[in-house]
């Protein structure tokens, strides 16, 4: 098992109520990028993504991203 | 940018190599057939039959044995010549035939083979996914099968050349015919290059994966 960064997009969004649709037009990022995001299927995230995604949901970096073990 | 107007030059070539395999693929299908149909007709009419091949050999002439009684040659310092090449034969034997039929098809499915991948990467190129971690696996099959069929085919030609001269007895004085061995390598070069360049391409199509799958 390896240790691999999670992105806990899934939860944030169940905890502010906001659909993906709605994250994606609040950040200008495209649904197809941010639902490969949330699979985590991303290779790296760029600063002014996490930021983006951070002030549209109100949480810090460490909300968004996790340390977890790959099957 | 539509994918039309991406890339119409390997859309332009994606459509030959499409003509391409499908001459190809009836061209390899209508061989044994017709070598089928050519055994029937020699079993029909013996006296009269005989094909078309083309046997790699090479040949060594006596100029002075070959014409003897005539006038001697002159200009040359040896009365020698020699050469390899592609001769045509209109051959009435029947397993002449075949060995020439199998080595036909052998390199037609060679051939083929390596139509098909590079049809694949012409399709890919017309679509617009230039870096892909699939075309650097295709060219570099193609580099493999190149080199490998540059190293065969002349161990091909010459046993099957040997096989096919066998058959014949021709009695000229003078004329000397042999299978020939030639390697061409050209061909084992283009492979090679065609390895360094998928080695190449698998770089920048895990660059172009890692940009694609950066948020």
């Amino acid at each position: 098992m390896a240790t691999s960064v999670k992105v806990n997009l899934d939860l944030l969004l169940v905890q502010r109520k906001m659909s993906l649709t709605e994250l994606s037009e609040a950040v200008g990022i495209t649904l197809a990028n941010l639902s490969i995001l949330k699979r985590g299927k991303a290779k790296a995230m760029r600063f002014s993504t996490l930021v983006a995604i951070c002030e549209a949901l109100e949480c810090e970096p460490g909300d968004i991203l996790q340390l977890g073990q790959e099957d | 940018m539509s994918t039309q107007t991406k890339n119409p030059l390997a859309r332009a070539v994606k459509r030959i190599l499409d003509v391409v395999r499908v001459i190809a693929f009836i061209s390899l299908i209508a061989w044994p057939l017709l070598a089928l149909v050519l055994t029937i007709g020699h079993s029909s009419n013996t006296e009269r039959w005989g094909v078309d091949i083309s046997v790699f050999s090479s040949f060594n002439i006596d100029l002075d044995e070959f014409a003897e009684g005539t006038e001697r040659s002159t200009g040359v310092r040896d009365p020698k010549i020699h050469g390899k090449g592609f001769l045509n034969v209109d051959t009435s034997s029947l397993s002449a035939f075949y060995t020439f039929v199998l080595m036909m098809e052998m390199g037609g499915i060679v051939g083929f083979y390596m139509l098909l991948q590079l049809r694949a990467v012409f399709t890919s190129l017309a679509a617009g996914e230039s870096f892909d971690l699939k075309n650097s696996a295709r060219i570099r099959k193609f580099g493999y099968v190149a080199i490998g069929w540059a190293l065969i085919s002349p161990l091909l030609q010459y046993f099957g050349g040997q096989m096919i001269l066998r058959e014949y007895s021709l009695n000229l004085p003078g004329i000397v015919l042999s299978p020939a061995f030639e390697l061409n390598g050209g061909a084992i070069f283009i492979g090679l290059a065609m390895i360094v360049l998928s080695g190449v391409l698998n770089e920048a199509a895990s660059i172009n994966e890692s940009h694609r799958l950066t948020i």
